[in-house]
């Protein structure tokens, strides 16, 4: 049986998920989305994710408290930030503290699925987690 | 690609320290004249001709010559580009204020003694005494700070700029091994890996030092930067007939590889033009 990815996607932006989320169920991935980071810190705690796709500006919890909470959770997650005011302090600080990849917004569902695939090959997944181009 | 940049000043064993550290991450260790003879072959100049103007003095009433200021253009392109291709290490300061927001370029800054510099001197140069090599320290130094200043408008000697700064004081060469352990251990961290963000920084100094270069001659004034394949060009005031071959500017940009969209500003002269005498 083939492993499917599972992976958390967590944006307070509604618009992110939206269209994320199709775009990676399409390629065979299993993908729960949430807006709310309270409720993605309570999935965390009670779920053991393959990739987490995580916002870092957002109310209440950050993205940074995110990846501290997935590392503290599982080593073997992949944590891969998004956001649309990266730079070299925030970029070295989430390197830090266990992120696997960092990608700037506005980035095309493609560019993620890539970085996507990179993350399911340090996983060692193999089955359906690879990148498929849409033509496919 | 990591990168490691290492900037000294002159006779502070910089050399020694970036073949160093280079053996022992593995990296490949380029200088101002792996530089200069890359420029040379790319750009098609002769590489002598290179050497000299990058060589040569400033005066205290004309800090950047306009030949040395249309030199360094190039000598970026051809720097940044080799940064996007394989882990390496620069010795040298061309380009390392353009590459502050490249978390995956960890900048280092060594310091050594006056006193450890000028024996430097005296032992290369074959100089004849202490004051004489405390001169050509001097000279060398202040050189260095107007040069920076003028091109990229900050001081080299700033430690804000680096992310990691190892005095090296009077240590012996032997004991250099221990300043290289320490640059190695810091620039195999986490936070210095190479990451989607910064590859792309990378990539769009990579292509932007590329325009700016391939039109200094014709446009020596105008500034490019690069987002995701969006080029912004920042031209001096054009004159009327100049402004019939803005598209012909634009195709020309378009041709780059990696280019999708280009969009020209014109802006007015500041006061570093004013600086710079242009």
């Amino acid at each position: 049986m083939k492993d499917i990815l599972k992976i958390l996607l967590i944006d307070d932006e509604k618009m992110v998920g939206d269209r994320l989320k199709p775009a990676l169920v399409k390629v065979g991935y299993s993908v729960e989305a949430l807006m709310d980071p309270r409720k993605a810190l309570q999935r965390i705690d009670e779920n053991e994710f393959d990739i987490i796709v995580t916002d870092i500006m957002m109310e209440e919890v950050d993205g940074i408290q995110i990846l501290e909470a997935a590392m503290k959770k599982s080593y073997r997650t992949r944590v891969i930030v998004i956001t649309g005011y990266a730079n070299v302090n925030l970029a070295r600080e989430a390197m830090d503290k266990g992120a696997f990849d960092i990608i700037e917004k506005p980035f095309r569902p493609g560019d993620l699925r890539n970085v996507i695939a990179n993350a399911a090959k340090a996983l060692d997944i193999q089955g359906e987690i690879g990148y498929q181009s849409p033509a496919n | 690609m990591s990168v490691i940049t290492l900037t000294t000043d002159a006779y502070s064993r910089g050399n020694i320290l970036a073949e160093g550290i280079a053996e022992k991450m593995g990296y490949r260790c380029i200088g101002d004249d792996d530089v200069i003879a890359a420029a040379a072959k790319a750009y098609e100049i002769d590489k002598g001709k290179l050497e000299q103007s990058f060589r040569s003095s400033a005066s205290f009433f004309n800090p950047f010559s306009s030949r040395k200021y249309r030199l360094i253009p190039l000598l970026e392109a051809v720097l940044v580009e080799q940064m996007c291709q394989q882990d390496m290490i620069y010795h040298g300061f061309i380009a390392v204020s353009r590459i502050q927001e490249v978390s995956h370029a960890i900048k280092v800054r060594v310091i050594a003694s006056a006193e450890s510099r000028m024996r430097e001197v005296i032992q290369k140069e074959r100089s004849s005494g202490m004051v004489e090599a405390k001169d050509r320290i001097f000279k060398l130094d202040e050189e260095r700070q107007r040069w920076s200043r003028a091109i990229y408008g900050t001081d080299i000697s700033d430690s804000a700029q680096y992310d990691l700064v190892v005095n090296i004081g009077p240590m012996g060469n032997e004991d250099l091994k221990d300043a290289i352990e320490t640059i190695a251990i810091t620039a195999r961290q986490k936070k210095y890996e190479p990451m989607t963000y910064s590859v792309n920084c990378l990539t769009n100094i990579a292509l932007s030092c590329k325009i700016k270069a391939a039109f200094i001659d014709s446009y020596p004034k105008t500034e490019a930067r690069s987002d995701k394949g969006t080029i912004y060009m920042f031209v001096p005031a054009l004159r009327r007939k100049n402004q019939k071959n803005i598209l012909v500017f634009k195709n020309k940009i378009m041709e780059f590889e990696g280019v999708e969209h280009v969009e020209i500003y014109v802006r007015k002269k500041n006061f570093d033009d004013m600086a710079r005498g242009n």
